[in-house]
């Protein structure tokens, strides 16, 4: 369990070397013109950690993963990840982890074996490495039958998959992913991507994925992170927070419950 | 994997068959200039014919190459570490094509039209042709190197059709040829699917609208109409088409103004409604995405919980819709982002730029006319000045362009390592804007000396026309990261830049004997000083506020709520939010 700094003197200097906190974000604000998505959110997040963030809609989930993964920049605070500067180093931080935005970018590549290789080439993965690789995710995936198809033949579920296959399968240290479970992936997809994660973790690597279905949540993270309008209204693992709902942890489906319960609670102030 | 060696083979035969074509698109070219003089006059109408079709593929392989060039692969510039290296040698593999065609294709057919030396239109021969290779030449390598290197944004605005007029005119032998192939291509632009994605790039490009799309594309036969037959073709539809375009214009500006007359206030207050529609655009795309996309998990998220925990008043009331920008009107603001908003909104905005497009297109075909009808100017001098005029309104409209640089407002919320990567790319996009670069300014260049000697000179002023286009981007940049003092020091080093190059121009065209030299010259340094002008007056005010701001040179000076590149205030923003378990 990782506490929330609440050391309003961070600095980059402060920063931690890159063992301990895998992500450090303090003060995270982000703001579209008036519209404030993000009110000053601090977490950290160690290695070999799974998070999961959920929250109603709007309440900034998207903004905090693209602020992590240096695809926003903040309006105020800042983050680091490997002990980095998330801007000045931006690079590097991208050679080291993986992002999958809420819809896949798979760039000019007509079919998904060719973004798949351009993708193993941006990351300087050898062939045999990468075919490989390729093969075996593929099979897990089901996915061999649907590689060299053009991307309009796929279905929504078959080119979001293209895009978790892409995210697992280049060597990072950081895995963020946007709805990973979200866009018509079936049944056995969701248990292969909760297989790769636990794999992930094993590897002593860090995912943060966010959801709308606490199941998902609860059956693949580590932790949770609760927002709700901007703000980050727990940091906790799903046991503490069915505890902090005052709920037990045998109910069935109790940490929907919770998360209604506290929604629900800070909706009526 | 055998479906993956079916999808190497495939490829494979692709690229052999779009070389093959280049190949012959090449070879016809080149057969058809080498033989061409020899046939007698009726043969060489029908070869014509096909230096036409020629020339269409060389004009519409530009925009063939978007399909090419343009480079969706800078997305992933955002999510992974992609390399430039990378980036390009991806890229350039599959636009050889385009660039074969921009390389060889466009000399070889300058060289075909050079080579009907008998034609009365034809231009004139020899030192012209071959200053006019040279500076395109020069042009093209320059604009490709600053695209390659990351360091400019290189474009002038250019009317392609005004480019098609001039190629046209030296072969094709009947307007109404170039009529019936303008519909055709008009027709294909409309219901093939490649090309119908080049329209849709185009309007993305020039903000055309479905008024520009018709006059651009009705433009094109008319424009031969005109050129062709301009003895022939009555003056009645002479100034019809030009009222026609007028029209056109003021139907855009009319629906810019969505009335006939507003208010000082009304008229500020649609342009900042404008303004603020083009920043969502820019700016708000991953919230609007996420709008979209959690209205349709709205439903999923009811049904999944819809298991009597909550209440059912509470079930079925929606969550509350996300906020959409709400940014009220506020005539308060201060000067200089009312000027700011008003520019992007003439010259880079959807709307004002293609009202702009329109009425210096009608403003150059009313010059043209009365030019045409005044007997005092011989048709030689008529040809002259049309040269001359053409270029002139090609650079009064690209102010229109580059100023559309403006409403690239996104451009410092991406990685601090590709801003320069994202305005090559902005090229790359847009082939039409890279080759019309380097086409637009060889004709300016040539028109206004057209003789070797003259080379040096072409050279100056391409030279400082890319530093200027380098000193723009290097601004906006600048002006967005809050950079205020280099925002100045550019504008007037750019300034400066123009305005020394007017005695060089003077010194080089009074080597010029020709009896249109003194209206070229005129002309020309009517240009220079607009220019310089321009530039001079910007950088007063950027000085102006400078000092106003207490001479600050850097910080969060323009709107650092919208663009925040230095996170501030970080102390107190640490303190504001903190949850643990």
């Amino acid at each position: 369990m990782t506490g929330m700094p609440n050391d309003s003197t961070f600095s980059p200097a402060d920063a931690p070397p890159g063992n301990a906190m895998l992500i450090r974000a303090v003060g995270l604000k982000k703001n579209y013109g008036r519209t404030r998505a993000l009110k000053g959110v601090s977490l950290d997040v160690p290695r070999g950690e799974v998070l999961c963030v959920i929250g109603p809609n709007g309440a900034g989930k998207t903004t905090l993963l693209y602020l992590l993964g240096g695809l926003l920049f903040p309006s105020e605070g800042h983050v680091h990840v490997f002990g980095l500067h998330r801007w000045k180093d931006n690079f590097e931080i991208r050679r080291r982890s993986a992002i999958l935005p809420t819809i896949p970018v798979f760039g000019a590549s007509p079919t998904p074996y060719e973004y798949l290789r351009f993708l193993a080439q941006i990351y300087g993965q050898p062939k045999e490495v990468f075919l490989e690789r390729l093969r075996r995710l593929c099979d897990e995936m089901d996915y061999l039958p649907f590689l060299t198809k053009d991307w309009p033949q796929l279905s929504t579920g078959l080119q979001k998959k293209a895009g978790i296959i892409g995210c697992f399968l280049v060597n990072a240290e950081l895995r963020i992913l946007d709805e990973p479970f979200a866009g018509g992936i079936d049944p056995m997809g969701m248990e292969v991507l909760y297989g790769w994660m636990r794999q992930a973790r094993s590897r002593g690597e860090t995912v943060v994925f966010s959801t709308q279905v606490l199941e998902q949540a609860e059956a693949a993270a580590d932790r949770i992170a609760l927002l709700r309008e901007g703000c980050l209204d727990a940091l906790a693992t799903p046991a503490e927070i069915i505890e902090k709902a005052g709920l037990s942890a045998a109910e069935p489906r109790a940490l929907s419950k919770a998360f209604l319960k506290l929604v629900k609670d800070r909706r009526n102030g | 994997m055998d479906n993956i060696a079916r999808l190497k083979a495939k490829r494979a035969v692709q690229q052999a068959l779009l070389a093959c074509g280049f190949t012959i698109a090449f070879g016809t070219v080149l057969a058809l200039a080498t033989i061409l003089p020899a046939f007698d006059p009726e043969q060489q109408a029908f070869l014509k014919y096909g230096l036409i079709v020629s020339t269409v593929v060389a004009f519409f392989s530009f925009p063939l190459a978007e399909g090419l060039v343009r480079n969706q692969d800078l997305a992933l510039a955002r999510l992974t570490p992609l390399s430039p290296a990378l980036y390009y040698s991806h890229t350039l593999r599959r636009a050889i094509p385009s660039l074969f065609a921009l390389v060889v294709l466009v000399p070889a057919v300058f060289l075909t039209c050079f080579s009907l030396s008998s034609h009365p239109r034809a231009f004139r021969g020899g030192p012209f042709a071959l200053n006019l290779i040279l500076t395109y030449y020069v042009s093209f390598l320059l604009s490709f190197h600053e695209s390659l290197s990351s360091q400019t944004w290189s474009f002038l605005f250019f009317f392609p059709r005004k480019l098609l007029k001039l190629l046209l005119r030296m072969v094709l032998s009947s307007g109404w040829i170039m009529v019936l192939a303008g519909l055709a291509a008009a027709a294909a632009c409309i219901w093939w699917e490649p090309w119908r994605f080049f329209v849709n790039g185009m309007d993305a490009l020039l903000g055309l609208g479905i008024w520009g799309r018709i006059v651009y594309y009705l433009a094109i036969p008319f424009a031969g109409v005109f050129c062709l037959h301009e003895p022939s073709v009555p003056v009645s539809v002479q100034w019809g088409l030009t009222g026609l375009l007028a029209a056109a214009a003021v139907l855009m500006i009319r629906t810019v103004a969505r009335q006939w007359a507003l208010s000082p206030r009304e008229w500020d207050k649609a342009v900042f409604e404008e303004w603020v529609g083009v920043r969502e655009e820019f700016e708000d795309t991953e919230s609007r995405i996420e709008e979209a996309r959690e209205s349709r998990k709205r439903f999923i998220f009811t049904n999944v919980y819809d298991d009597g925990f909550l209440p059912a008043e509470q079930q079925s009331s929606p969550p509350a819709a996300p906020q959409r920008r709400n940014m009220e009107y506020t005539p308060s603001l201060e000067p200089e982002e009312t000027l700011v908003r008003h520019a992007r909104f003439w010259f880079g905005h959807s709307k004002g730029l293609p009202a702009f497009w329109t009425a210096f297109t009608a403003l150059g075909w009313v010059c043209l006319a009365v030019l045409h009808q005044d007997p005092r100017v011989s048709a030689p001098t008529h040809d002259t000045l049309e040269v001359l005029l053409v270029p002139a309104f090609i650079w009064l409209a690209s102010v229109g362009f580059l100023a559309r640089a403006g409403s690239v407002a996104w451009l410092p919320a991406m990685p601090l390592r590709w801003p320069s990567l994202i305005r090559a790319d902005y090229l790359f996009r847009n082939p039409y804007v890279f080759v019309v670069d380097c086409l637009a300014a060889t004709l300016i260049t040539t028109a206004a000396f057209p003789h070797p000697a003259f080379f040096p000179v072409s050279l100056a002023v391409i030279l400082v026309s890319r530093f200027n286009a380098y000193t723009h981007a290097w601004l906006v940049t600048a002006r967005h990261a809050g950079h205020r003092l280099g925002y100045w020091i550019q504008l007037a080093v750019g300034g400066v830049a123009w305005t020394a190059l007017m005695p060089v121009c003077i010194i080089f065209d009074g080597l010029d004997t020709s009896p249109l030299a003194e209206r070229k010259l005129t002309i020309m340094l009517f240009v220079l000083a607009w220019k310089a002008g321009l530039l001079a007056v910007s950088a007063g005010c950027g000085l102006a506020e400078w000092l106003r701001s207490g001479s600050q040179v850097a910080g969060p000076a323009f709107a650092t709520a919208e663009f925040p590149i230095v996170p501030t205030n970080t102390a107190e923003a640490a303190g504001e939010n903190s949850a643990g378990s």
